[in-house]
């Protein structure tokens, strides 16, 4: 069975997103009072447009690459699917659990140690305290962090937070994976291990949504990639994935 | 009706639990005598008020020491748990922006450590009835309701300054001055009766905490119970949860982008 005839997964229909820049508006009292009028001339300039009707699908077990230029909306649009943020207009649609956003400086608190984060990750996650110790051996084994797991956050290098990050997230058996850059910063071993798991789930069914700078990163794992700018959709290509590897 | 399964029952409960105990820690971290801080502010605030209103002003309250230990203990209780409800939701960024999550949970951990704190400075009031060698009464049966409908108030209030305080940041200032004139505008230091009539509508009948230290004070020294107080002061509290808990639920939608 093809990719294209299963279920959809993600399903996003004409996404408007604008953000209010609050911290132009209420920088202080000060400005409140004595510029008060003024506010609302304010209001409308400090709108910021960053998606623009944007729509597409993603099936089920489908690797979906998002590329484009810093600021093109990328992480916006998966804090949108995650459900972090709301639109303006359009519809998102998600079925199944999402795992957390996967980006640089991870959702962890940086005064807990990585133990004390795997559990709270798990919960925000919606896994009972059981589910996650029950996993924990194996996110652990899986981040390679050894005796630093019971260290605080705030002393790990990037890698090692994205490796933490992206261990939870694989191991709390999501639907829908949303990775942001995070492979960026991992060592070349590691981000072979991770592509390797992202394969993994892919073929258990796991739908991802995988942002990066990198080309051949995106070619070597996405079914599909699409680029936008400047909050608009300008592509989206299918890879041919299985006529290379023939090849090789 | 709302029905819970048993996993919900449990996940609900891990969660509360574990956010519970990460802000415990994260308070004490570092911190050598750690809970014992939180004993020794109100207690060195009573020593100051009792040399200054006993010894100097020569204020005529009988077990002044007592009478002043109940109210900063219950005002304390109140104002910390607003002064934490200001970085409930702003310390949490980090979670906030990454999850989706019933963030109210994060309010609720903060007044569930706070209520802990209050529980356990409310041994040391024992230990002052025992020296004044006041006997317990059945009015105390009377003390668990109060305190769960002082935590409505406290949880409505700190709903409100943390979603608040996420828009606009200059509210920490703002409820820091707040709580100090609200302080001196209680009866804490001072007995219900100094004040004069006619003020006593604002500053007793329209003012929960008035309320709430006036009823700890009857129960524990006095003996007596003021119905009418009580109810007051659940309605209060009851409007106040309302009042935060609608203004979280509409703010709490804009959290990630602000944050
Ligand atoms: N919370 C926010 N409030 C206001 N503006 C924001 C907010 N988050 C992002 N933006 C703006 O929205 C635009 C898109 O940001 P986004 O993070 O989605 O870009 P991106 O495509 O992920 O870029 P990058 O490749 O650098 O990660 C940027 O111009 C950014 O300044
Ligand atoms: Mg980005």
């Amino acid at each position: 069975m093809s990719v294209r005839d299963r279920e959809i997964a993600i399903e996003v229909r004409n996404l408007w997103k604008t953000y209010v820049l609050y911290h132009h508006i209420v920088t202080s009292f000060k400005e409140v009072v004595l510029h008060f009028p003024r506010l609302f001339k304010k209001l409308r300039q400090s709108r910021f447009e960053v998606l623009k009707d944007v729509s597409f699908e993603v099936r089920k077990g489908e690797v979906f690459g998002i590329m484009g230029h810093n600021g093109a909306g990328k992480s916006t649009l998966l804090a949108l699917i995650a459900g972090v943020i709301k639109p303006d207009r359009g519809t998102i649609k998600v079925k199944g659990r999402i795992s957390p956003l996967l980006e640089l400086g991870a959702g962890f608190h940086p005064e807990l140690t990585g133990r004390e984060n795997i559990i709270l990750n798990g919960l925000l996650l919606g896994l009972t305290k059981r589910e996650i110790m029950q996993r924990f051996d194996k996110i652990v084994e899986f981040s390679e962090l050894g005796h630093f797991i019971e260290e605080p956050i705030r002393i790990y290098s990037s890698g090692m937070v994205a490796r933490l990050g992206f261990s939870v997230a694989v191991h709390t058996d999501p639907d829908i994976l949303l990775v942001d850059e995070v492979l960026a910063v991992g060592d070349a071993n590691f981000q072979q291990k991770c592509l390797r798991k992202m394969e993994e789930l892919r073929n258990n069914g796991v739908t991802m949504v995988f942002v990066s700078h990198s080309r051949a990163q995106m070619e070597a794992i996405c079914d599909r990639i699409m680029t936008i700018d400047h909050g608009r959709v300008v592509s989206i290509e299918e890879i041919n994935r299985h006529a290379e590897k023939k090849t090789c | 009706m709302i029905s819970l399964t048993t996993r919900q029952w449990e996940y609900y409960r891990d969660l509360i639990f574990e956010l519970t105990n990460k802000e415990l820690k994260l308070k004490y971290k570092s911190s050598m005598l750690g809970f014992v801080w939180s004993l020794l502010l109100p207690f060195s605030h009573a020593l100051v008020y009792f040399i200054a209103f006993k010894y100097i002003l020569r204020i005529k309250v009988e077990n002044y020491a007592l009478f002043l230990i109940v109210g900063l203990f219950v005002w304390q209780w109140f104002a910390n748990s607003i002064l934490a409800g200001t970085g409930a939701v702003l310390s949490n960024g980090n979670l906030i922006k990454k999850t989706k999550f019933p963030y109210e949970f994060l309010v609720i951990a903060v007044i569930i450590s706070e209520w802990l704190h209050f529980i356990l400075a409310f041994v040391t009031i024992f230990i002052f009835l025992g020296v004044y060698g006041i006997p317990p009464n059945t009015y105390w049966v009377f003390i668990p309701f109060l305190m769960v409908v002082q935590s409505i108030m406290n949880t409505g209030s700190a709903f409100l300054v943390a979603s608040v305080t996420v828009f606009f940041r200059d509210m920490v200032w703002f409820i820091n001055i707040f709580l100090n004139m609200f302080f001196y505008l209680t009866p804490i230091i001072y007995p219900i009766e100094m004040i004069p009539d006619r003020l006593r509508i604002f500053i007793v009948d329209a003012n929960p905490m008035a309320l709430f230290v006036a009823l700890y004070r009857q129960i524990i020294i006095h003996g007596t119970f003021s119905y009418e107080y009580f109810l007051l002061a659940i309605l209060y509290s009851v409007v106040i949860f309302l009042f935060g808990w609608w203004v979280f639920a509409k703010l709490k939608w804009k959290f990630a982008e602000v944050l």
